[in-house]
């Protein structure tokens, strides 16, 4: 009794100091049925599996807003071998996934097929991954991944990761912001940093390895860090008087980095060289410049600047020079984020008085679509494979996340238990 | 180990239990000090009996903080008597230092709101030295969205946060 009581005090101290870093996100999936029908079995899991492996497989898929996906009671049975599945019975679906997971004493064997059910049935990809417990989650996202690539064209981005700000009120009401890097699905939550002064800006180094961001101090100073993400050594890259923030951004080659200083009285674009650890500032007006991040050539930089009045997006050469407005549309345009491509960019779009997500197609017009119909929406970021963007607004007065698909059709909100979220930072695509 | 050692151990670690969870569920207002009236701890190293005079509720100074339009800098024709109050007091007094935390609104993006709030600290800072204030009396700093006044989500709360607080330092 007494054994058990010390147990259960030490519990729930443990429970008291970790219960604000160690959440785990929860997707929220509105499922908006795309244009490619796709039945999901449960796959025949033989043994124990520690994850549902179809289940993750289907949030997955749910997510992209591209497959009309039948499930559960709306499959006529659940098969695991290409002979449980007639074309009579199954052709209507026109795509079947149907797999098995065994379990042989921790080692997970994962074997999907993907079958096509329209006219005869034929296996179009077989998908065979190894994994053990702990990497159970990430081989399922790598069937759904092949799954995607197979019958949308493109790679899936369901293994790549995402870091982001959490703000939750400790016990004496006082915010602490965290820095967490998790899988883009929210689970494995990682804290990266915390601190009860705000930090921001997070942002991915091209080879995912690395994370940029922005911490403040009691008396209020800000500074820039870069911090490796698996052994979370950091290394401070600058701390002048004034602004040290702005989003920092890392080069496409990973050597220099964009920032945002005021140490001349007013905030500046530079571009820091990580190796020489030499400044180049790139702007010199009266107006706020701010937000730069890179063209994928890294020649370039496309930057927030309100030297016209409001906040538009300008692109200025990376060796410096003059810059050139680029967003035409509306009287707020700022925080560009590129696609992996370079071919679109997504900015915080100020639309009938509210503050939209906005997608730049880049080409002779730059006309912006609004994606999303927000009031408070910001910090949009790219998947790597350009299908979906990640953003934070405000719901039911919490900051939450959202994964959309690029058209703004599909939304899935993703919340923390408590407190508020902001800032996603999509990641690379895994190497 | 003895029975009354082990009931002494079990008696702390149901109280250890009780506080912990008590701590868990322990909220409070938003916010470490009251912003909105001015009133701060910071630089009140001091006993009541000698607060400073922008401790002093109906002195000049006790008024700290001054208000912006959403998207403006410049600072509006209804705050230049508070900061000219202050820049006379500054200027008389060369050994006292002031801190200008400038702010946004949450609306649009946090990182333009940086440099929106360090405009307004600039602002202000300019027209302090314009006054008579040294340089190294005032250092501009800006929170953007990242300090609300109020954690509200309307023009009310917005109109409050969009602001520059003059932080004494002594």
């Amino acid at each position: 009794m007494n054994k058990v009581i010390i147990k259960y005090s030490v519990f729930f101290l443990l429970l008291c100091a970790f219960a604000v870093s160690h959440s785990a996100l929860k997707i929220i999936i509105k499922k908006v049925p795309g244009n490619i029908k796709l039945a999901i079995v449960p796959f025949k899991v033989t043994g124990s599996a520690s994850q549902d492996v179809s289940a993750i497989i289907n949030a997955d898929l749910s997510m992209t807003g591209k497959f009309n996906i039948f499930d559960g009671s709306s499959l006529p049975s659940k098969p695991s071998t290409v002979a449980g599945v007639s074309s009579s019975a199954w052709g209507r679906f026109q795509n079947v996934v149907i797999g098995n997971v065994i379990n042989s004493g921790g080692k997970y064997t994962i074997t999907a097929k993907l079958l096509t059910s329209t006219g005869s049935v034929s296996v179009k990809r077989t998908i065979n991954k190894t994994a053990s417990r702990s990497s159970l989650r990430l081989a399922a996202h790598q069937v759904a991944n092949a799954i995607f690539k197979e019958l949308v064209g493109i790679p899936g981005v369901f293994d790549t990761k995402i870091a982001y700000i959490s703000s939750v009120k400790n016990n004496r009401g006082r915010r602490i912001t965290t820095l967490i890097t998790a899988d883009f699905d929210g689970h494995n939550p990682i804290v990266q940093r915390s601190s009860k002064n705000p930090l921001m800006s997070p942002t991915w180094s091209p080879d995912g390895r690395k994370l940029a961001y922005v911490l403040f101090k009691s008396n209020g100073r800000s500074s820039i860090y870069i911090q490796d993400v698996r052994t979370k050594r950091r290394t401070l890259i600058s701390s002048f008087k004034g602004i040290n923030d702005g989003a920092p951004s890392f080069s496409p080659d990973g050597s220099r980095l964009s920032l945002t200083l005021s140490r001349r009285g007013n905030p500046e674009i530079y571009t820091f060289n990580l190796r020489t650890k030499k400044l180049k500032r790139l702007t010199f007006n009266t107006a706020i410049d701010t937000e730069a991040v890179w063209t994928r050539d890294g020649r370039s930089l496309v930057f927030t600047s309100d030297r016209t009045g409001g906040p538009q997006l300008y692109k200025v050469s990376a060796s410096g020079g003059r810059a050139t407005r680029l967003s035409r549309n509306g009287n707020y345009n700022s925080r560009a984020s590129y696609s992996a491509d370079g071919k679109k960019i997504t900015m915080v779009h100020r639309y009938e008085g509210k503050f939209n997500i906005g997608v730049m197609d880049l080409n002779k017009s730059n006309t912006i679509r609004s994606i999303t119909t927000g009031r408070l929406d910001e910090s949009p970021s790219f998947a790597p494979n350009g299908s979906m963007v990640i953003y934070a607004s405000e719901y039911n007065r919490r900051g939450v996340l959202w994964i959309v698909s690029e058209d703004g059709k599909a939304k899935n909100r993703v919340v923390l238990p408590e407190g508020d979220i902001r800032e996603p930072a999509w990641g690379p695509k895994r190497r | 180990m003895n029975n009354a050692l082990m009931r002494t151990i079990s008696i702390l670690a149901v109280l250890v239990m009780f506080g912990a969870l008590f701590g868990c569920s322990a909220s409070r207002k938003p916010g470490d000090r009251d912003v909105v009236s001015g009133k701060g701890k910071r630089g009140s190293n001091s006993s009541d009996s000698s607060l400073r005079p922008w401790e002093v509720e109906g002195n000049p100074l006790y008024n700290r903080i001054v208000y912006f339009d959403f998207d403006k800098s410049d600072v509006k024709n209804n705050s230049r008597d508070l900061i000219t109050k202050h820049s006379t007091f500054l200027a008389k007094n060369a050994n006292i230092k002031v801190r200008l935390e400038g702010h946004a609104d949450e609306r649009g993006s946090r990182e333009y709101n940086i440099g929106l709030g360090e405009r307004r600290s600039q602002a202000v800072r300019r027209l302090m030295l314009f006054q008579g204030v040294t340089d190294r009396q005032l250092e501009s700093i800006s929170y953007g969205e990242e300090r609300p006044a109020i954690e509200g989500h309307d023009e009310g709360s917005w109109a409050k946060n969009r602001r520059v607080e003059l932080v004494y330092l002594n």
